[in-house]
């Protein structure tokens, strides 16, 4: 033991790390990774044994194959063209209308309660089951599918924010108060830092919604779109074009979720710990 | 009071000052009354009070964050402006923005009066190492322990240079080392700035060790009973709550409370027993 002088610091002893601790940190990438290659490993084998049928179940190269047969048509990235516009105009659309939606709900008490039982409603009610409902309105092209993801992106956004709006914490709004702040930097100062990572709960939670929206819109109404590309591949009974289908959406959905999570990260800078 | 020779304008100037609040069932709750006080310029002023007594609401009226039902407001003579640079609010704990650096948040109030970017960096810098906390400008509060968020607290209001400093049990969530080293640092920089400061506190031996005069205010309706002038020799070091002369000023402050307190409780007991 040396002697520490009051008020000074002792000097850092630095040890190696124990393996133990190394695995612990990288344990949170290689798990899922692992899970991921065994049963990837385990469905080509079944299916190179004949233990399943590769026309019902097909196999990870099977997949792999007719994904690059698909990537080298101008087909398929019309298909994603266009259910990437349907799904980001829906997607936008919604939030930019959501979150202001949301932050009058929650700020002024008559609007709260004249809104707020309706949102959780119509919050339930199976979007899908609009769809011909929508058709009407807007026709079967391009708007029929936007709105479809705007009514599944629109209500959890709302409930969030309006939620958030909530948690804002009145003292620090009299704090900004006794500062004499403006009302337009209350707001910025106070509700919206409060209210923000509320609302990006919501647009996670849309991605999902505005996903199965495009594809199951596309089933009916479409000639093209990555919905239809899997409906196609399905009367064509062609199982391993239909799972690529399937594996790009959920890769695009990824995509989506990333760019949210980084807007996330940044917002809650100031908050300790990790996220998501 | 009134001083014999020179005619002095109190920095401020209570009178009357009452607050009701009408409940739901229509009965009347009042929380303060008939508040009347004058504070000099330069003088350190503490409340202390049974909890419920209606402090907090009283330093609210005089930041103009609570209009008060009856009773008149001065500044330097003038009637309060309802948002006026002349006052800033040291709040309880955790009433830092958890969102902004340290720097952003002691320069709120200044970022609230449109000063340019550059001149609030150069009023907060000083600040930021008047209060200790150089080297943790750019940290978020909850890297900050709980005497440093006081600090930042007190810097964001001591930085749009106010006349009347108003404190709200500012060291109430702090442990008993830290608050003790913070009344010193407290005092030490209210002598360099000669603020005039309104103190809430619970605390009777903070109240008498930081101020000038300690106001005692009964249970609720809270009203005066009694104003306290502290006769011991500034510059104060901690030491001086050990001597005779601070024990004798606390045991007279805790024996008005003491009455006040037990009378609250009596009270709610018979509520609860009627």
């Amino acid at each position: 033991m040396t002697a520490v002088p009051p008020g000074g610091r002792a000097p850092i002893e630095r040890r190696k790390v124990p393996l133990s601790k190394r695995w612990a940190a990288l344990e949170p990438t290689v798990l899922p990774l692992m899970t991921f290659v065994v049963l990837v490993a385990l469905w080509e084998l079944s299916a190179s044994l004949q233990l399943i049928n590769p026309f019902f179940f097909s196999s990870p190269s099977r997949v792999v194959e007719a994904g690059s047969l698909a990537i080298l048509t101008a087909e398929f990235w019309n298909d994603v063209w266009v259910s990437s516009q349907e799904f980001w105009v829906g997607y936008i659309a919604a939030i930019a209308i959501a979150v202001p939606f949301g932050l009058l709900t929650g700020w002024f008490r008559p609007l709260h309660y004249m809104f707020e039982p309706w949102l959780a409603a119509f919050n339930a009610t199976p979007r899908l089951a609009l769809l011909p409902l929508v058709v009407l309105w807007v026709g079967l092209g391009f708007w029929s599918k936007a709105v479809i993801v705007f009514l599944g992106v629109f209500f959890p956004v709302a409930i969030n924010t309006f939620q958030g709006v909530r948690t804002v914490d009145v003292n620090l709004y009299d704090v900004s108060r006794s500062f004499g702040a403006t009302t337009y930097r209350r707001i910025i100062s106070v509700v919206l830092p409060s209210v923000l990572p509320f609302a990006l709960v919501g647009m996670k939670l849309g991605i999902g919604r505005a996903v199965s929206g495009v594809v199951v819109a596309e089933f009916f109404t479409s000639q093209d779109g990555l919905g239809n590309f899997i409906f196609r591949a399905g009367a064509q009974l062609n199982t391993s074009k239909l799972l690529f289908g399937a594996f790009f959406i959920t890769g695009l959905a990824l995509g989506a979720f990333a760019i949210i999570s980084a807007i996330e990260r940044r917002v809650k800078a100031w908050q300790p710990g990790i996220s998501t | 009071m009134g001083s014999s020779e020179v005619v002095r304008v109190p920095e401020l100037e209570a009178t009357n000052i009452q607050m009701e609040y009408v409940r739901r069932d229509g009965t009347v709750l009042r929380a303060i009354e008939d508040i009347t006080l004058a504070i000099d310029p330069g003088e350190f002023v503490s409340i202390v009070g049974p909890s419920g007594c209606g402090k907090t609401t009283f330093l609210k009226i005089v930041n103009g964050l609570l209009k008060p039902t009856q009773g008149r407001l001065l500044l330097r003579g003038q009637p309060l402006q309802q948002r006026s640079r002349d006052r800033a609010m040291v709040f309880q704990e955790s009433s830092l923005f958890p969102w902004y650096t340290v720097v952003r948040n002691i320069g709120y109030g200044l970022e609230c009066q449109k000063v340019p970017k550059a001149e609030i960096q150069r009023r907060v810098e000083p600040l930021v190492k008047m209060v200790g906390l150089s080297g943790f400008d750019k940290h978020y509060p909850y890297e900050l322990s709980g005497g440093m968020q006081q600090r930042a607290n007190l810097a964001r209001a001591l930085v749009v240079d106010p006349a009347v400093m108003l404190m709200d049990e500012p060291f109430a969530s702090l442990d008993a080392q830290t608050r003790e080293m913070m009344q010193a640092e407290l005092l030490d920089i209210w002598s360099q700035t000669k603020k005039t400061v309104l103190f809430i506190t619970h605390q009777i031996n903070e109240a008498i060790y930081l101020s000038d005069r300690v106001i005692v205010m009964s249970a609720r309706p809270g009203r005066i009973i009694a104003d306290i002038e502290i006769q011991i020799a500034r510059p104060r070091t901690l030491a001086v709550k050990r001597t005779e002369g601070f024990l004798r000023y606390e045991d007279q402050v805790w024996a008005l409370i003491e009455a006040q307190a037990r009378a609250t409780m009596q009270s709610d007991q018979l509520t609860e027993l009627g």
